[in-house]
């Protein structure tokens, strides 16, 4: 059976093989920064890629990313940006002991999620339609003969970040279901700031992708 | 020494299959990672045993050039991803790292064990592509050649993905250990020096390992839907892929050589009775060499297309390899001088560690020149070398451990004097396999080919019934190990009175 | 747990509206031409904006120090692969040449062509 404390919350036990719940904690926050710079190099050979790419067929690039629309980029930054404000805010909320808001910021976040990923889905179904893909479904029309690699690189990207978002969403989710049981307060939070920390890299990632995809001058 | 108390429990708390494989206990998942890459090591020994047999004679023997070519690959991609990699650090890493430190378990046990099922489906999916058409392609999966075979790449490169996160997961369980779970008065500079050789290591598992990732995911992209990055009749780069392989491969063999030295530095100092000379030094090296590993890759592509610049930047700085390994191998032979010394097994395996990866570090130079690897590119003189710092090296470091901590893993002694035989077997046939490569390959044998010119037929005879004797070493070690688990004696708690805390 | 940094809510409010504010300069900016400099430029706004995220969303303002020490790492360990590979891109079509001018070799995996130019996309 687990024990209550006297707001209400779940009490959390320290694994048995950590001394004290401040060494669990920063364990666990120096571990989740170590996947993070992992991810990061994850992501950085998508970039060098780019990088050659880029270099190799400037031109054929300019033309791309005329294909793309820069509202939706746009559009998609906000809400990024905007669901990692919420998600901060959330683990503040729930550093304060107020399950209501982290509840509720939690909430916003997983609608910003979703919102990006219905951009996304717009944007991919345009992309479909007129033949913009890698160069195995490619149909397209440009001047470029290598357009499909500005498109294979595209799908790399945004798909591998797409992923991510989608994997965050689901953590999201498994957030809510403990912040309603109750499982978070001021002395135990480290779930709400671990995925915190992997949706700002999440974050990260797209304020790259943006301006290099959608805004090649 | 009180950990003999609970290591006898460790074994007998639980029973059964299940207890086992849904462990949290480190040590219980150090020992599958040793049996696991015991398996491996077999496996690949019998593709290697196969394939010196096809080699005694210039012509075709007994397998055609594509079966030729589909064991190569599974011997290479066997014993780099299933052997290799997890031997050191993911199986003495896990039993020793904690108890090494003063620390209860590791940081995220369950991570861990995670990580070990992770290594298990991987390994089912590299088993998976044998039976779906096994890879030809080398275990370096080259592209364009790795876009166009119609063997099971995807299936094959899929395994060795999830591996990788199996290694990520354990190198960032053990930085996190090392950082936060030290016990008041265990500084950093008071860490054995194989924890330092795992915290390098472990770097280099957290920063190279997910660049393999993306570029197997990459290389099945171009697969299935073409994306065009690799392939050059889509405008992509080949050399490319080169690149993104070799930013990972050439930190793993560091991955790989890191954990062997940390063994070497503990087995030094146990059995001259001396303290290490140099402590500082060589934990720094550990670090140096990890640091410097990232920015030598492009010396496996000095023939690939890579430009003279880069190519020149890469052989220098790939000479400053040699000054951190030095300096260990160094520091080691100051600590002999004037110890006591007691050439036990392990110790023996020291021996020849040091003189097989002098040997292996120093045709390593050779290549590492650029005017001489343009001759030397891809001929029996590069297989000598890798199988010199690899197999000389890695496997020297990993035998050395088992027997020096076998009486801690099992609570059993093994036959000192069946060891010391299948010691000698093992570094001599070693030697009868590989020097010869040496001498063929500056003579212009290529690698990766099942027939040759019998001009070459001497050496490869004396290679191969070399990997005759290398097998019954190996046999013999087989032997007396599962000797002492059925009926050896019963390990003292410290039987080489070493002074770590383990 | 109590002893925990706990932010106050202005500083995330804060840090929201400037990175609005700079996602705005990142479009404006893609308007101007700054010739080969254009994706430096961009780069390094995204770089501002990664900061701001990294230092007050992310906390590594209040963190210990070592979790900065991570991030700074994978950074530079990526800029390493970046710089390395680029470099060797780069310089590439030189190469191509002495071979092809000194030893007439043609290589067939020659992708590189004249570095900047699109010459092999065309005569594919």
């Amino acid at each position: 059976m687990k024990q209550l404390t006297k707001d209400g919350f779940v009490k959390h036990e320290v694994a048995h093989h950590f001394e004290s719940a401040d060494q669990e904690f920063q364990t666990a926050k120096l571990g989740m920064w170590l996947f993070l710079g992992q991810e990061l190099l994850f992501f950085s050979a998508l970039f060098v890629a780019y990088g050659v790419f880029r270099f190799l067929y400037p031109a054929m690039f300019i033309e791309a990313h005329h294909h793309l629309s820069v509202n939706m980029g746009f559009l998609n930054t906000i809400v990024l940006l905007i669901s990692s404000f919420t998600m901060a805010m959330a683990i503040r909320s729930a550093q304060v002991s107020n399950k209501k808001h982290t509840f509720v910021f939690l909430l916003i976040t997983l609608v910003c999620a979703g919102m990006f990923m219905v951009v996304k889905y717009m944007e991919y179904a345009e992309k479909f339609h007129h033949g913009l893909l890698p160069a195995r479904w490619f149909f397209g029309e440009g001047t470029s003969e290598v357009l499909h690699i500005f498109f294979g690189l595209y799908f790399c990207l945004t798909g591998l970040h797409g992923i991510h978002v989608l994997i965050g969403m689901g953590l999201i989710i498994w957030l809510l279901i403990k912040t309603q049981r109750g499982e978070f307060y001021s002395e135990y939070y480290t779930p709400v700031e671990m995925v915190g920390l992997y949706w700002h890299l999440v974050d990260l990632v797209w304020i790259f992708l943006f301006p290099l995809l959608y805004l090649v001058g | 020494m009180t950990h003999v108390v609970d290591k006898r429990s460790f074994y007998e708390v639980k029973k059964g299959f299940m207890s086992w494989i849904i462990t949290l206990d480190h040590k219980r998942i150090g020992i599958m990672y040793l049996v696991s890459v015991l398996i491996g090591f077999g496996l690949g020994g019998l593709f290697a045993l196969a394939l010196r047999l096809e080699l005694i004679t210039p012509d075709k023997l007994f397998m055609a050039d594509k079966v030729y070519n589909q064991a190569f690959t599974l011997h290479g991609v066997i014993m780099v991803f299933l052997f290799i990699i997890p031997s050191i650090p993911a199986a003495f890493g896990n039993f020793l790292l904690p108890l090494m430190l003063g620390a209860k378990d590791v940081a995220f046990p369950r991570l861990n064990l995670a990580s070990f099922h992770l290594f298990l489906f991987g390994a089912l999916f590299l088993v998976l592509s044998v039976f779906l058409g096994a890879v030809d392609t080398g275990w370096t999966f080259y592209a364009p050649y790795s876009i166009y075979t119609n063997t099971s790449v995807i299936a094959a490169v899929f395994g060795a993905f999830i591996m990788g996160f199996s290694s990520i997961l354990t190198g960032v369980n053990f930085i996190a250990t090392i950082h936060t779970m030290r016990p008041p008065g265990m500084t950093w500079f008071r860490m054995p020096l194989f924890i330092w050789s795992l915290y390098a290591t472990s770097i280099l598992q957290v920063l190279a390992t997910p660049v393999l990732a993306i570029t197997l995911l990459l290389l099945i992209a171009e697969r299935v839907m073409n994306i065009g990055i690799f392939d050059p009749a889509l405008g992509g780069d080949p050399v490319l892929f080169e690149h993104f392989f070799w930013f990972y491969s050439h930190p793993a063999v560091y991955i790989m050589i890191l954990p062997a030295m940390g063994v070497m530095s503990e087995l030094v100092t146990t059995f001259c009775r001396r303290n290490i000379f140099g402590y500082k030094y060589i934990a720094y090296s550990s670090i140096g060499i990890a640091v410097i590993s990232f920015l030598v890759w492009g010396h496996h592509l000095f023939v690939s297309g890579q430009s003279d610049f880069a190519a020149m930047i890469f052989s220098l700085l790939t000479f400053l390899v040699a000054i951190p390994s030095a300096i260990k191998i160094f520091n080691w032979i100051a600590t002999m001088y004037q110890g006591s010394i007691d050439p036990k097994t392990p110790f023996l395996y020291f021996v020849a560690f040091v003189l097989l990866f002098c040997i292996g570090g120093f045709t390593g130079i050779i290549l590492g020149s650029l005017s001489l690897d343009v001759n030397l590119h891809d001929t029996y003189f590069v297989v000598a070398h890798f199988h010199y710092t690899m197999m000389g090296g890695v496997l020297m470091g990993f035998l050395g451990a088992i027997h020096y901590w076998w009486p801690k893993m099992f609570g059993k002694m093994y036959d000192e004097f069946l060891a010391k035989i299948a010691c000698f077997l093992i570094v001599i046939g070693f030697n009868v396999v590989f020097f010869p490569q040496f001498l063929m390959g500056a003579k212009g044998m290529p690698r990766r080919y099942h027939v040759y010119d019998p001009e070459f037929q001497v050496y490869h005879v004396i290679s191969t019934v070399g990997s005759w004797v290398l097998a019954v070493g190996v046999i013999l070690m087989a032997y007396y190990l599962i000797q002492s688990i059925r009926k050896g004696e019963k390990a003292p708690s410290n039987p080489w009175g070493a002074l770590t805390l383990e | 747990m109590s002893e925990h940094h706990v932010v106050p809510i202005k500083t995330y409010v804060k840090t929201l509206l400037t990175l609005i504010f700079l996602t705005f300069v990142t479009v404006k900016i893609a308007e101007f031409d700054f010739g080969d400099l254009n994706v430096a430029v961009a780069l390094f706004v995204a770089m501002i904006k990664a900061s701001v995220v990294a230092l007050f969303f992310m906390g590594l303002k209040w963190d210990k120090g070592f979790n900065a020490v991570i991030l700074i790492t994978s950074v530079i360990f990526m800029s390493i692969f970046f710089l390395f590979t680029l470099g060797d891109i780069e310089t590439r079509a030189q190469t191509d040449k002495v071979e092809a001018m000194r030893f007439g070799i043609n290589s067939p995996v020659k992708i590189i062509g004249d570095g900047h130019s699109e010459s092999r996309s065309k005569n594919h």
